[in-house]
């Protein structure tokens, strides 16, 4: 694999799921 | 063939109970440390949290977890402890591994001893399995202190603290040096090249010298310890708890198991300590006992007292006139008689089944070693393995994946009482919806916001099961990985996924999902060619299916814990009655069937019932 495409494309990819779990913190304070 | 898990269940159980009292204690921070220690926590501690501060911890914490993983396997071959001189791993491995340990999850699409360095077994494996354990269990401190009334949820970083420094530090130094006597390595000597008695055996170099054999080992010690206490379940070899050196004779695996259990029984015995209800403690407990003792007595009968029907269901083999062959039997009369031989098309010689499907296990640790381990391991969420669950027979493969499907059988530290709670909420509320009332749990109402977050908790799981498994068994990216036709090849999809939302970490490992490093010429074996979408699904299922839950929980409690008492009356219902117990019972496997049923029919069911219609 390319690492310079998947390296920190997996790496931000993960930082986006946690930022996605920071969102549902803020959708739960919604509901 | 019961005398083990008998052993490891009662043994288990009287142990959490001193063990669960001695949990109250430390989370409710009424030990008193030595000197230094309360230096450090007093650094730690930051001061009271409400629920959303409480969570944006855990996350915050979890996200440096998360990229200090990344790191740490990316710059693998640069860093020191590295005997070997391992590479890097394939970038697809180096996501789902560092995802995989901070879930405490240790899905590991890679085999330990040959593809990552002693560096990264300590500094990355070993320490995201102690903080990712204590992970759970901060967050179920949090939710009991919702539901008994507090004004705050406490301070995720004293909890982690307090966690790691009193409870799983100590219990894995003791549990490592009692290993060690059992014959656990604990080196840091590179590999181990000893010459072979027969010369050649395993191969020759270009010179035509013999190679020599090469003995994996390391510091195995100061893995396994926390691998089971704090069910994380990644193994420092390839083939975990099954391998000699995790897992030496028939007592290691009796303490590995007893290891495994110990903590989430004892959180049973915590929450009921910190809520002063011992007896709706109980309740759960037992509730949690039957169906744990019915999926250990399941697996064991259907593997260990049932023979694999691949090697017995065949009709006998004929000769060219369409006449079965016989032979002639001298009984104990004295006279010969006819037997038809039934030759099993599997194997050229007969397989004795008389011990049931000894297939993938081994033997020294007992026969039902292996059905009775992967029921522990599946139900309380740890993972780790000393069978290969992919030899279990089809219905015995149930059991594990019922661990998971319900995850509430103890299920993982601290996020199995977090689950079943979640059951318990909408156990409380069909119960009131039948009776016209209210529903009440610990005298606090559950209305329309705590059910909404308790439905995201409990759809979640199923959604990220399902929804990938129907996905990839549509796709050549499951239906070419399988190493299985039919309803098995299914049932490793649907087992992976399973694992994967489960925060569990075993798999029904004929599943080609291991690339291995990134250099092809650095491997073994040829990297499977769709391990790279296996281990972003996996990892993407493992990271959503680990928080969803656990925030929406803290959220929960956080709600009733706002929320008046409402007096016990008469018509209230109680939760420490055996009633409720029937109540919480009837509600989980009624959900999980309705959930899940239809999945286990098309997988572990349909090989049962094989080879027709499906093609098993």
């Amino acid at each position: 694999m390319d690492l310079t495409l998947w390296l920190p494309g997996l790496f931000f990819l993960g930082l986006v799921g946690m930022g996605l779990m920071f969102a549902f913190v803020a959708g739960c304070d919604r509901v | 063939m019961w005398t083990l898990p008998l052993l490891i269940v009662i043994t288990s159980v009287v142990l959490s109970v001193p063990c669960g009292f001695y949990l109250a204690w430390i989370v409710d921070g009424r030990y008193r440390a030595p000197r230094w220690l309360r230096w450090i926590e007093a650094r730690l501690a930051t001061g009271t949290q409400n629920w959303k501060q409480y969570a944006a911890s855990l996350l915050l914490f979890n996200t440096v977890l998360f990229v200090f993983g990344f790191i740490v396997l990316a710059l693998q071959p640069y860093l020191p402890f590295a005997p070997s001189g391992k590479g890097m791993l394939a970038p697809t491995t180096i996501f789902n591994s560092a995802i995989s340990f901070f879930t405490n999850t240790d899905l590991q699409d890679y085999s330990g001893e040959q593809h990552l360095s002693y560096f990264s077994q300590i500094f990355f494996v070993v320490a995201n399995m102690f903080l990712s354990a204590s992970v759970g269990f901060c967050a179920f401190a949090a939710v009991v202190r919702g539901l008994r009334g507090d004004l705050h949820m406490g301070n995720y970083y004293v909890d982690m603290w307090r966690v790691v420094a009193y409870v799983l530090v100590p219990s894995s130094l003791l549990m490592g040096v009692v290993l060690m006597a059992l014959g656990v390595p604990m080196t840091l000597e590179p590999t181990a090249l000893v010459s072979t008695l027969e010369q050649g055996a395993m191969g020759r170099d270009d010179a035509g010298a013999a190679k020599p054999q090469e003995i994996a080992r390391g510091p195995v010690a100061a893995v396994i310890p926390i691998k089971h206490l704090g069910t994380n379940g990644g193994g420092f070899f390839g083939a975990n708890s099954a391998h000699p050196y995790e897992n030496p004779d028939a007592w290691t695996n009796v303490l590995s198991c007893m290891n495994i259990l110990i903590f989430p029984f004892s959180l049973v015995i915590m929450f009921g300590r910190m809520l002063k209800n011992m007896r709706h403690a109980t309740v759960l407990f037992g509730t949690m006992m039957v169906l744990f003792v019915v999926m250990i007595g399941w697996a064991v009968y259907w593997d260990a007292l049932q023979p694999n029907p691949a090697l017995t269901a065949h009709a006998p083999l004929t000769d060219n006139a369409g006449k079965p062959y016989t032979i002639d039997v001298l009984g104990a009369d004295g006279k010969a008689t006819s037997k038809t031989i039934e030759v099993p098309a599997l194997a050229a010689l007969p397989v004795d089944q008389a011990l049931g499907n000894l297939e993938g296990k081994e033997l020294r640790f007992g026969t039902s070693a292996g059905p009775t381990f992967s029921a522990v391991t599946t139900a309380v969420a740890c993972g780790s393995v000393n069978c290969m669950h992919d030899s279990l027979n089809p219905l015995a493969g149930i059991t594990p994946m019922t661990g998971m499907w319900l995850n509430c059988v103890f299920g993982g530290k601290g996020v199995g009482m977090i689950n079943l709670l979640i059951y318990l909420i909408v156990g409380v509320f069909l119960a009131g919806l039948m009776v016209g009332r209210t529903p009440e749990y610990l005298g606090k109402k559950v209305e329309a916001r705590e059910m909404k977050l308790a439905m995201l908790a409990l759809l979640i799981h199923p959604i990220l099961i399902l929804g990938p498994t129907g996905l990839f068994a549509a796709l050549d990216w499951g239906t070419k990985a399988t190493n299985n036709p039919g309803a098995h090849g299914f049932s490793e999809i649907l087992y992976q996924f399973s694992s994967s939302s489960a925060n569990n970490g075993s798999g029904f490992e004929g599943l080609g999902d291991t690339w291995g490093f990134n250099k092809p010429s650095e491997n073994n074996s040829t990297p499977a060619p769709y391990s790279p979408q296996w281990d972003i699904a996996a990892g993407l299922v493992m990271l959503i299916g680990r928080f969803i839950p656990i925030i929406a929980a803290i959220a929960l409690a956080a709600s009733l814990s706002t929320k008046k008492m409402t007096p016990y009356t008469a018509g209230t219902l109680r939760t420490d009655t055996v009633t409720f117990g029937f109540v919480l019972l009837g509600t989980i496997l009624l959900v999980g069937a309705l959930l899940f049923l239809p999945a286990a029919v098309l997988g572990p069911v349909a090989e049962h019932l094989g080879p027709l219609p499906f093609g098993g």
